[in-house]
C-alpha cells in the first residue's frame, strides 16, 4: 500500500505489465489447469480454416455462404481461399491455420 | 484443378430414376396445404421472427437448409434453403458417429470382432489400464475416459476436449490424443456422450480393416450398396476418419441411410449388417440407464438415440408424438435423421442453427404435426 502511494504511476504500470502477462498466456499457452496446450485463437483459427475449406470444396457452396458460415465470436480472422492449391488460411497477428483439402479425404486441417 | 470439376469428380452421378422413393410431394401439398404453412412457419426462419433474432445474436436464427420427409416409402416432402439442393453435402456434425457406426454392424456379420473384446485387441493406448474398456463400452459412449465435451458456448473452451480433438492440440493425430486420457470413470458403468469414444470407435475400424482405406470400405460395404454416391467422411492427417463430426453428407445420402436402418440394415432383401445389430444400436444401453442423472432427456444407445423411454427407464419421450420404437442421429447446430419404422417414417433436417432455438424434440414434434395429425 506505502509502494502504491509512493509510486502510484509505477504501482499501475506493473499491475498493467501483470494483467497483459496473464492474458498473454491464457490466449497463447496452458490454460491454468495445464491439461491442453492450444490456445483459444489456435482453436478458433482451426475452426474457421477448416470449416470454410470443407464448406467452399467439399460442399460446393458459395464464397458468400461459406464466409458466412465461419465467422465466429470475438475473433476476425483474416480467411483466405487458395483456390489454385485448394486451400484455406486463416489468420491473426501472428497465428496462422491451414486446411487443405485433398480430394476423397474431404478437408484435413494440418 | 477447378472446384467444379473437383466436386464433379468426386461425387456421384445417381439420378432421379435411382431414388428408392416415389415422389408424393404434389399430392401431399395438395391435401395438407394449411399444415404445411405452419411446419414452415415452425421451421424455416420468417423475416419478422428473423429480424427479432438477429438482434439477440447476429447469427440468430433457425438458419434450417433442408428439411426432406419420407413416409411409406414416398417422399412427401422437401425444402431447402441457403443454397441447399437434395444432392448438396452438408456437414453432419455428431450424424456421423451413428453413420460409422453401421461398419461395426457389417465387421460383426464378418466375424472380426466381439463387443466383449478389449479395445487392446485393436488399440495400443500408452495406459494398460485403458485395455479394461470393451468395443461394446465405446460403442456405449461408456469408456471412462476424463473426457469434457463442451462446445463453442463453453464458459471455458480451452477445457474442452472435443475442440482441442477437432481444432487444438488433437487435432493432428485424433487418435492418439484420445487415448492420451486417463481412465477416471468405470468402463461399462460411465455414461458420458463423447466425440473421444467416437474417434477411439473409428481408430478401432481402422485397425480392424487394417492394410485397408477406412473410407474405401465404408464406399464398398455401405455406401454403394444402397446408392450413397456422393457423401463422404473427412480424416485428419493420420487418416482416422473424423467419426465424431465429419461427414460431408447429401440429404438424399441421408435419406437412403435412414430407410437401410429403418430396415434393420437390410437393402433390396441384402442383409448387409449382423441381423442383430440395428437392435443393439438403438437400445438405450445399462450404462446409460443406470447413470443417476435422470434429467438427461437424450436417450443413449450404440451410437444412435432411442426414444424408447421406458426402456431407458424414464418418464417421457424424448421425441414427443412419436412411438418408442423412433431412433435417430443428431448433430451440433440441428441436424437430424430420425427414424420410425413403425410408422415408416423418415425426417430429415439439417442446417445452421447457433443460437440454440432448433432442438429434435421440437422439430419431431413439428414433424408429427404435420404428417400424423
Amino acid at each position: 500500500m506505502k509502494m502504491i502511494r509512493d509510486n502510484p504511476v509505477k504501482s499501475i504500470g506493473l499491475l498493467v505489465v501483470l494483467i497483459a502477462i496473464s492474458t498473454g498466456v491464457l490466449l497463447v499457452r496452458r490454460n491454468f489447469y495445464g491439461r491442453y496446450s492450444a490456445s483459444v485463437v489456435d482453436m478458433a483459427l482451426g475452426f474457421t480454416a477448416r470449416n470454410l475449406c470443407s464448406c467452399y470444396f467439399v460442399q460446393g457452396r458459395s464464397e458468400n455462404l461459406c464466409r458466412e458460415n465461419s465467422e465466429i465470436d470475438h475473433l476476425s480472422p483474416t480467411l483466405k481461399i487458395d483456390s489454385k492449391n485448394s486451400a484455406v488460411t486463416s489468420h491473426f497477428l501472428f497465428w496462422t491455420a491451414k486446411a487443405r483439402f485433398q480430394n476423397e479425404q474431404g478437408c484435413i486441417l494440418e | 484443378m477447378s472446384r467444379l470439376l473437383l466436386i464433379l469428380l468426386f461425387s456421384g452421378n445417381a439420378g432421379a430414376a435411382d431414388l428408392p422413393w416415389t415422389d408424393g410431394t404434389q399430392k401431399f401439398a395438395e391435401s395438407k396445404a394449411e399444415k404445411i404453412r405452419v411446419f414452415e412457419q415452425e421451421t424455416f426462419d420468417q423475416p419478422e421472427q428473423l429480424a427479432k433474432d438477429l438482434k439477440k445474436d447476429r447469427k440468430g436464427g433457425k438458419r434450417t437448409e433442408a428439411v426432406l420427409i419420407i413416409k411409406d416409402g414416398q417422399l412427401v416432402y422437401e425444402k431447402y434453403d441457403r443454397e441447399m439442393t437434395g444432392d448438396t453435402r452438408h456437414i453432419s456434425w455428431s450424424m456421423a458417429k451413428s453413420v460409422m457406426s453401421l461398419l461395426y454392424g457389417v465387421a460383426l456379420k464378418e466375424k472380426k470382432f466381439a463387443l466383449d473384446d478389449s479395445i487392446c485387441r485393436f488399440a495400443e493406448p500408452p495406459r494398460r489400464k485403458l485395455c479394461e474398456i470393451k468395443i461394446r463400452d465405446v460403442l456405449q459412449w461408456a469408456t471412462g475416459l476424463d473426457w469434457l465435451e463442451d462446445y463453442e458456448k463453453a464458459t471455458n473452451p480451452l477445457y474442452s476436449s472435443v475442440l482441442n480433438l477437432l481444432y487444438g492440440e488433437g487435432h493432428r493425430d485424433m487418435a492418439k490424443f484420445v487415448l492420451g486420457h486417463e481412465l477416471t470413470g468405470t468402463p461399462g458403468k460411465t455414461w458420458q456422450y463423447s466425440s473421444g469414444d467416437s474417434i477411439l470407435a473409428s481408430h478401432i475400424l481402422t485397425k480392424m480393416y487394417a492394410g485397408e482405406n477406412l473410407q474405401a470400405v465404408f464406399r464398398e460395404k455401405i455406401f454403394k450398396p444402397i446408392g450413397v454416391t456422393k457423401s463422404l467422411f473427412e480424416t485428419d492427417p493420420q487418416g482416422t476418419i473424423v467419426a465424431a463430426s465429419y461427414l460431408q453428407v447429401t440429404p438424399y445420402d441421408l435419406a437412403r441411410i435412414g430407410l437401410f436402418v429403418m430396415n434393420n440394415g437390410n437393402w433390396n432383401g441384402r442383409q448387409i449388417l449382423e441381423s442383430s445389430w440395428m437392435e443393439f444400436a438403438k437400445t438405450p444401453s445399462p450404462a446409460f440407464i443406470g447413470q443417476k442423472d435422470v434429467k438427461k432427456i437424450y436417450y443413449g444407445g450404440a451410437h444412435w438415440w432411442s426414444n424408447d423411454w421406458m426402456a431407458g427407464k424414464r418418464e417421457k419421450p424424448t421425441l414427443a408424438g412419436l412411438p418408442p420404437d423412433t431412433f435417430f442421429a443428431m448433430g451440433h447446430w440441428g441436424q437430424y435423421l430420425i427414424v420410425v419404422p413403425s410408422l415408416k417414417l423418415i425426417a430429415i433436417r439439417m442446417g445452421d442453427c447457433r443460437d440454440g432455438q432448433v432442438i429434435a424434440p421440437k422439430f419431431a414434434a413439428s414433424v408429427a404435426k404435420l404428417v400424423l395429425q
